[in-house]
């Protein structure tokens, strides 16, 4: 599903010249649950930004279901995300002027889904996520598992082929990091491909497999014994 | 603790919010200092008398039409003696020109009044020379202002010279001075600089000042004089009697013939309220500016807070910001005053320095106060313990930032409905008058006989140059009243009295009026001295001629006189009678011609009978080529020279009598225009400094948005849509509000612009695109920052 080769990505001011990914190539196939893992500032979160399509890589290629993406213009990788790629934050990233029903809506609306199917789509999903006794409160109302799960609600509701979580136990405890795990397995159970960026090797190991990062670079990549 | 660089840090860490906040204050400053003194000038007219308060001035209205300022004929002296309440009256009038003839130089003059001997006794006018006890006492004496007297003689102590006047409404007269006033200062009512003692009024027109025993309940005493007035003029059954007191005549009189062309107590109204809605959107940007500093700031009090700070050491924190930005406000409000006041030709010479630092006091406590108010609502907010009561404020406080946007919008969408409101009437008044649009006309008011009789001489010279285009002359000129009345009996018909309108030959062609059945008048067969000799024989010896001279009716004349159409009235003999100009009894209508506007649009049409003689050619109409305004210009004055050689010329352009005649309007167009262009300018710098804040706060959810789909288009449309959705609501408030107000004004007029709908849309859509351009770069580029820089910003 994801082919990448040499990417690498350079972020440049005036003066400074820091190299976040050099020459990084994986691939990842349909139905995979990856993990990357490594230290912080080894380019975890600038990988799994380009993977998502929300930034460009300084050269190399990235090819999604095998069209090169690797360059696309801004309006075009807007595009290609929509209804693609979920995204799911260690910081929620929810509307806080929006209700539970509005942020995990929010998807449908810019794929111009019709009302009447958009709240029978986000009923099911809430429902799934054991949170529609919430869907007409606002996220600050909410307790940090509860607004990770609207999180992830919103990632999978318009059925995205790729999930890419950042840290998604991050800001959790325990109890709820589990349900946020036993949960992003269900969906790749389901079939969903999922790249999970974390810093716990809790975390990595409901993984299939785990790539180390260091400097920009894979030092190792190990399958799961599961 | 504070000093004034730890004054100017917090002022530059948000720079941007506080100067749109000091340029609103110190337009809104200079805006509040021209128009107090404005204000104040207006009000100020004719107050300074002594006995102000108990002078009145008489009008007779007929039949409720309009009042005439003068009276004619009315035994005034009964009244007085009737009533007890009127210990004195003042009679004066006015003659627009006379020749002035000094040391055998002559010059004319326009602003000539008889008046009686009780003048000093009245009005309190200071004498530099001479004794107002006695100055009036021997008659064909004469008071002088000391600009003229030092033009005439060179200084002021001139008792005892002689001047002689002429004049076509008075016998020449040779005159003595016996004294010399200060000449008169700007807010009074009638100006003058020459005034001769006149004994008897029994044959002009004068204007009757009554000084009475207390002022000011006078509708009784109105009712007293009527009572008299009918009771010695029992001819005329709908006479009322109107009492306007003296110091009111400047903003409330709109008799016919005012001395002077006066204010208008609306445009007072109107400057005060361009000021108090300017005065609402600057003290609401102040507000909202308030509010986004204050949130700005919030995390600076938490830690102040935090180290055991009160809230009144936050209160007091952003105050003493207000307090230094409102000083530099005022300085600076200062200065622009001297430009805007040098814009509208005001000067400062009625505010004193007591009522300036008065007005300062009282701009610092309302900015004070204004900006204290966020601070105050929001300082809750600093108790940083609690995340919920925080979020409910600053909730709040942009739901109140909606409200104040709308108030602003409406205010600034009806001022613009307002100004292209009056400019379509300024327009219109333009339109309608005879030569309104054209700038290439000049005109000479009320000339004496000997150039009367140079008249046609002149005319033929003058056409011998190509640069002038046509010359005609007539009674009266365009934007005066046309007031003699002639007495018309159709056959078979009772005798009606219409306004006349005498005119010269090539009028019609002159104004572009065009002939709509009939035809025009031929040349003139008769010289002046021919015509003059027939009516001297018609009053000396009653002798009519058998003459049957053509007549041309306007529409409203046809319709008064009976005539269906004009080709019925076409051909007809109609027979005419004027004390004064008729030398025949019969007259034929050659022509009809629409309705066109000669006096002033505050008139209905009035219905006219035209007749074309070489006589009462009071005043001339010249048309020179547009293009060769320079040449025109010295042709008139040396072939002037050259016909009337003994008269200074005097001429003014044609426009600029309709500057004068709509003088208020003129300056209400102007002053509305410029509100409305501060107000817009203010309005939008609120509303960009909103939208940064806007976009700041919700930067993140916009790359969440983003993130989720989004495209940048969405993003703009979403911001622009939010904002423009309040902006349709202000429309909604501001057209009806605007269009009541606009047709009140209109209700001055008899010729009324029509609310056209474009000028509802023209402003609503001119803000709205002027606000969508203003914010969409901001929007823009709020929607361009990549979501992921925004979505990790915690």
């Amino acid at each position: 599903m994801i082919q990448i080769k040499d990417l690498k990505k350079v972020f440049r001011t005036e003066e400074v010249e820091t190299v976040a990914l050099n020459g990084i190539s994986m691939h990842v196939t349909q139905g995979e649950f990856i993990a990357i893992m490594g230290p912080s500032g080894c380019g975890k979160s600038t990988l799994l930004n380009i993977l998502g399509l929300l930034d460009n890589p300084t050269s190399g290629h990235y090819l999604l279901d095998g069209k090169e993406v690797g360059n696309l213009k801004e309006k075009e990788r807007t595009q290609s995300r929509k209804g693609n790629i979920g995204f799911v934050f260690q910081s929620f990233n929810l509307i806080e002027e929006m209700t539970v029903f509005e942020n995990v809506e929010l998807p449908l609306t810019y794929l111009k889904v019709k009302a009447a199917e958009r709240k029978k789509r986000v009923e099911e999903t809430l429902h799934k996520m054991s949170i529609s006794h919430r869907a007409s409160h606002f996220p600050n109302q909410l307790s940090g598992g509860q607004q990770q799960r609207v999180a992830i609600a919103r990632a999978v509701i318009a059925n995205p082929k790729l999930i890419l979580a950042d840290e998604p136990t991050g800001n959790l405890d325990s109890k709820n990091g589990k349900d946020v795990m036993d949960l992003l397995t269900e969906l790749n159970q389901e079939g969903a491909t999922i790249v999970m960026v974390t810093h716990s090797q809790h975390d990595a190991s409901f993984a299939h497999r785990t790539i180390n990062l260091f400097d920009g670079q894979i030092i190792t990549e190990v399958e799961s014994k599961m | 603790m504070y000093n004034i660089p730890f004054v100017v840090r917090r002022f530059l860490k948000t720079k941007n919010l506080r100067i749109v906040n000091l340029l609103g204050l110190a337009l809104m400053f200079a805006c509040i200092l021209v128009s107090y003194t404005y204000v104040k000038r207006e009000l100020s007219f004719d107050k300074f008398y002594s006995k102000a308060d108990r002078i009145v001035r008489m009008a007779v209205s007929y039949d409720g039409q309009q009042a005439d300022g003068r009276m004619y004929g009315t035994n005034v002296n009964q009244i007085v003696q009737s009533i007890s309440e009127i210990e004195a009256v003042l009679k004066l009038s006015k003659i627009n020109t006379a020749i002035l003839t000094s040391k055998g130089t002559k010059q004319v003059i326009t602003d000539l009044y008889f008046s009686s001997d009780n003048l000093f006794e009245i009005l309190d006018i200071p004498l530099l020379n001479g004794d107002s006890q006695t100055v009036f006492k021997s008659p064909g004496s004469v008071v002088i202002s000391e600009k003229l007297a030092y033009q005439l003689f060179g200084k002021a102590d001139i008792i005892g010279e002689k001047i002689e006047l002429s004049g076509r409404r008075f016998q020449n007269m040779t005159c003595s001075i016996a004294g010399v006033f200060k000449d008169m200062p700007g807010n009074t009512h009638f100006h003058t600089d020459i005034i001769v003692r006149e004994a008897d009024f029994d044959n002009s027109f004068f204007y009757a000042y009554l000084l009475v025993t207390k002022g000011p309940n006078y509708s009784e005493l109105e009712k007293k004089i009527s009572d008299v007035f009918l009771k010695e003029n029992p001819q005329r059954p709908g006479a009322e009697i109107n009492l306007m007191p003296m110091a009111d005549i400047h903003l409330h009189s709109h008799v016919l013939r005012e001395m002077e062309p006066n204010g208008n107590i609306y445009y007072i109204y109107l400057i005060i309220g361009a000021n108090m809605l300017l005065f609402i959107i600057v003290m609401f940007n102040l507000w909202l500016n308030a509010s986004v500093i204050f949130s700005y700031n919030k995390r600076y009090y938490q830690l102040l807070r935090f180290n055991g700070a009160s809230s009144y050491v936050v209160a007091k924190d952003e105050i003493q910001v207000v307090f230094w930005l409102t000083v530099a406000g005022i300085l600076a409000g200062k200065l622009i005053s001297v430009f805007v006041a040098d814009y509208f030709s005001i000067s400062f010479n009625f505010i004193s320095i007591g009522e300036e630092i008065i007005l300062c006091l009282f701009f610092l406590f309302i900015t004070v106060l204004v900006s204290l108010f966020p601070v105050l609502s929001n300082i809750s907010s600093t108790f940083f313990f609690n995340d919920r009561i925080d979020l409910k404020t600053i909730r709040f406080s942009f739901s109140n930032v909606k409200y104040m946007l709308v108030i602003q919008y409406s205010i600034v969408i009806f001022i613009i409905i307002v100004t292209l409101g009056i400019n379509s009437q300024i327009t219109l008044i333009r339109n309608t008058q005879v030569g309104g649009m054209e700038s290439n006309i000049v005109v000479f008011d009320e000339q004496p006989p000997e150039i009367i009789s140079n008249y046609s001489s002149l005319k033929d010279e003058l056409l011998k140059h190509p640069e002038i285009e046509s010359v005609t002359g007539a009674m009266q000129l365009p934007g005066s009243a046309v007031r003699d009345m002639i007495g018309a009996t159709v056959e078979g018909k009772e005798q009606i009295h219409l306004p006349v309108l005498v005119v010269g030959e090539d009028f019609f062609p002159f104004y572009g009026i065009k002939i709509e059945a009939g035809k025009m008048f031929a040349p003139l067969k008769m010289s002046l001295k021919e015509e003059e000799e027939l009516l001297f024989r018609r009053i000396d010896e009653n002798i009519f001629s058998n003459l049957k001279e053509d007549i041309i009716l306007n529409r409203k004349a046809l319709q008064v006189l009976g005539f269906t159409s004009p080709e019925e009235a076409i051909g007809k003999e109609i027979k005419i009678e004027h004390s004064a100009l008729d030398y025949t009894q019969s007259a034929v209508v050659s022509g009809v011609v629409d309705d066109f506007t000669y006096t002033s649009v505050y008139e209905d049409a009035v219905p006219m009978i035209i007749l074309q003689r070489n006589m009462f050619m009071n005043c001339f109409m010249i048309r020179f080529v547009p293009e060769h305004e320079t040449q025109a210009m010295q042709t008139l004055n040396s072939v002037w020279g050259k016909i009337n050689p003994d008269y200074p010329i005097n001429y003014k352009f044609l426009s600029d009598t309709y500057n004068v005649v709509y003088k208020n309007e003129l300056n209400a167009g102007k002053v509305i225009k410029f509100f409305s262009v501060l107000c817009l300018i203010i309005t939008i710098l609120g509303l960009i400094v909103f939208m940064a804040f806007m976009i700041k706060t919700r930067t993140k959810e916009i790359g969440i948005r983003k993130v989720n789909g989004a495209t940048n288009r969405e993003i703009v449309t979403m911001l622009n849509v939010s904002l423009l959705r309040w902006i349709l609501l202000s429309v909604c408030i501001a057209i009806p509000v605007a269009w009541f107000i606009i047709e009140k004004w209109l209700e001055n007029f008899a010729y009324k612009a029509d609310l056209n709908w474009w000028m509802f849309v023209t402003a609503s859509v001119f803000v709205s695109l002027i606000s969508l351009v203003a914010v969409s770069f901001q929007s823009w580029k709020a929607a361009k920052i990549n979501p992921v820089n925004s979505v990790k910003s915690e």
